[in-house]
């Protein structure tokens, strides 16, 4: 793997620095379309994508071109949470009582705690299209119509990806 | 824009923006002090911006200007890539001092000072006999005027060379504008890093006396905020090189921070104003903060105020609760 990456994942704080210089600008350049002029969240927003990529960088695999996009994705969706809390829209993270509700489930993972932060996380080992799918049903609280208006698909065909999605993350959360 | 086009962005078609050294090294810090479990004690008075809040913040916005670099001996060899004009008044106000001392082999030269009425700063080199690897950011000892201590607002430093620092320091001395001479005194003992390890040992000591540039002072009363936040704006003091927005109102010290947004009539955005505050009740505080006005038609600033809501233990974000913009008239 990306030896970066590596050193990341040991908390090393040299890599935390290069890993900065390296894609600082880039996770900029999206926060910035998004939550422009708002200097105050844009700067709160990058500090906050960049703890994440610290925190989590342990639970990301692949290589250099899926680490670019997986940070550019966590920029994504950490600036469109923000502008909407800017907004005064509500956060609908209701991902753990959609999944209790889920059949496919096991009880040990419904009873499990899981943060909203891991869910985050969780959905980028994704694909990328049911990854997007996931973030914008479960991490910005999108309808399955409105979901299949953005990608051009029809509502069943969201439905069954989050269907499959569910399973994938079942996998990935009942390792926690 | 809205919500969806934000969506459709393809992340892939993005260009980077450039993030300058003063940006990284905030992020580095805030993400470092986010994962750290320490407890940070903050003096009586919290300055806080936004990348405060997650980094003990050494300086505030950039101050240096190369333009006027070539005029001043000491701040020339300081950040040649930075445009903020504010060093402009810096130059073209600041005593000539060129004081030098030194102790344990450690020289220290007070280069220039500049006194607005309300702030002083000074710009300084210090010179060791070995390598200093880390930002000597702090230091022991006292800074007085006219005999009272001052805690220092920002602190810039540049490393010139393995063994020279130079930097540049301010300091509120009064609330009220003075338009006296002020007899300063800076001693410093032993440079700080980070890390709170000692890096340079020794006992420096400075006077000097400044004349202050006019500044000018008027209380007011401006409510801003909504039901839940009710603040006022109850004075403004403005100075050749700070403007300062002093207000007061219904906020927890401990846990809910009052963030600004701030541009003026012309367009111009102030970036990292960070504000400082102070408990003055029960659920009560005074603070205030402040902007480097570059212009002097500049009329009007356009505030837009956030309030910040933290988790009292790790000062981590639970929540951004915005306020209404508000226009404040300069004079």
């Amino acid at each position: 793997m990306y030896s970066l990456i590596n050193q990341l994942q040991k908390k090393d704080e040299q890599a935390l620095r290069e890993v900065i210089n390296k894609y600082g600008g880039y996770v900029k350049a999206i926060v910035v379309k998004v939550l422009q002029p708002n200097q105050t969240a844009i700067e709160e927003c990058i500090n906050d994508v960049f703890l994440t990529i610290w925190q989590k960088s342990i639970q990301f695999t692949g290589d250099e071109i899926d680490f670019n996009k997986w940070i550019g994705v966590i920029a994504k969706y950490k600036a469109i949470d923000t502008y909407r809390s800017l907004q005064n829209k509500p956060k609908t993270v209701e991902l753990l009582s959609s999944i209790s509700n889920s059949k496919d489930l096991p009880e040990r993972i419904v009873e499990q705690k899981v943060q909203k932060e891991q869910l985050f996380i969780s959905i980028l080992n994704l694909s990328k299209n049911d990854q997007e799918i996931f973030l914008l049903k479960y991490y910005l609280g999108y309808s399955n119509g409105e979901i299949a208006e953005i990608f051009g698909l029809s509502k069943s065909a969201v439905e069954n990806r989050l269907y499959r999605g569910k399973l994938k993350l079942t996998e990935e959360l009942g390792g926690i | 824009m809205n919500e969806k086009d934000f969506i459709e962005i393809d992340i892939e078609e993005i260009e980077p923006i450039e993030l300058s050294d003063w940006e990284k090294i905030n992020i580095e810090k805030s993400v470092l002090r986010s994962s750290s479990t320490k407890k940070y004690v903050f003096k009586k008075w919290k300055w806080v911006s936004i990348v405060a809040m997650l980094t003990f913040i050494f300086t505030s916005s950039s101050i240096w200007l190369p333009v006027v670099a070539n005029r001043v001996p000491i701040v020339q060899q300081l950040l040649n890539n930075n445009d903020n004009p504010q060093l402009q008044v810096f130059s073209d106000n600041a005593s000539i001092i060129n004081q030098i001392d030194e102790s344990n082999g450690t020289s220290i030269e007070l280069a220039e000072a500049f006194f607005d009425g309300t702030i002083v700063s000074v710009s300084y080199e210090m010179k060791h006999e070995q390598s200093i690897d880390e930002p000597p950011l702090f230091w022991k000892g006292d800074l007085e005027v006219n005999g009272n201590k001052l805690d220092v607002l920002s602190h810039q430093i540049v490393k010139k060379n393995e063994a020279t620092w130079i930097g540049m320091f301010t300091a509120r001395i009064s609330d009220k504008v003075m338009d006296e001479k002020v007899n300063v005194q800076w001693r410093p003992q032993d440079f700080i890093g980070m890390e709170n390890t000692t890096l340079v040992e020794g006992a420096w000591d400075f006077q000097l006396e400044l004349t202050p540039t006019r500044a000018y002072s008027r209380k007011v009363n401006i409510p801003f905020g909504n039901d839940q936040y009710q603040l006022f704006y109850n004075q403004i003091t403005e100075g050749k090189y700070i403007t300062t927005l002093y207000f007061e109102g219904n906020l927890d010290w401990e846990t809910e921070f009052l963030m600004v947004d701030i541009k003026d009539n012309l367009g111009n955005v102030y970036e990292n104003v960070g504000t400082t505050t102070i408990k003055s009740g029960s659920g009560r505080v005074n603070g205030y903060f402040e902007v480097f006005i570059p212009d002097s038609t500049i009329r009007t600033l356009i505030i837009t105020p956030t309030i910040r809501i933290v988790d009292e233990k790790t000062l981590e974000r639970k929540e951004l609760v915005p306020l209404p913009s508000i226009n404040i008239s300069l004079k």
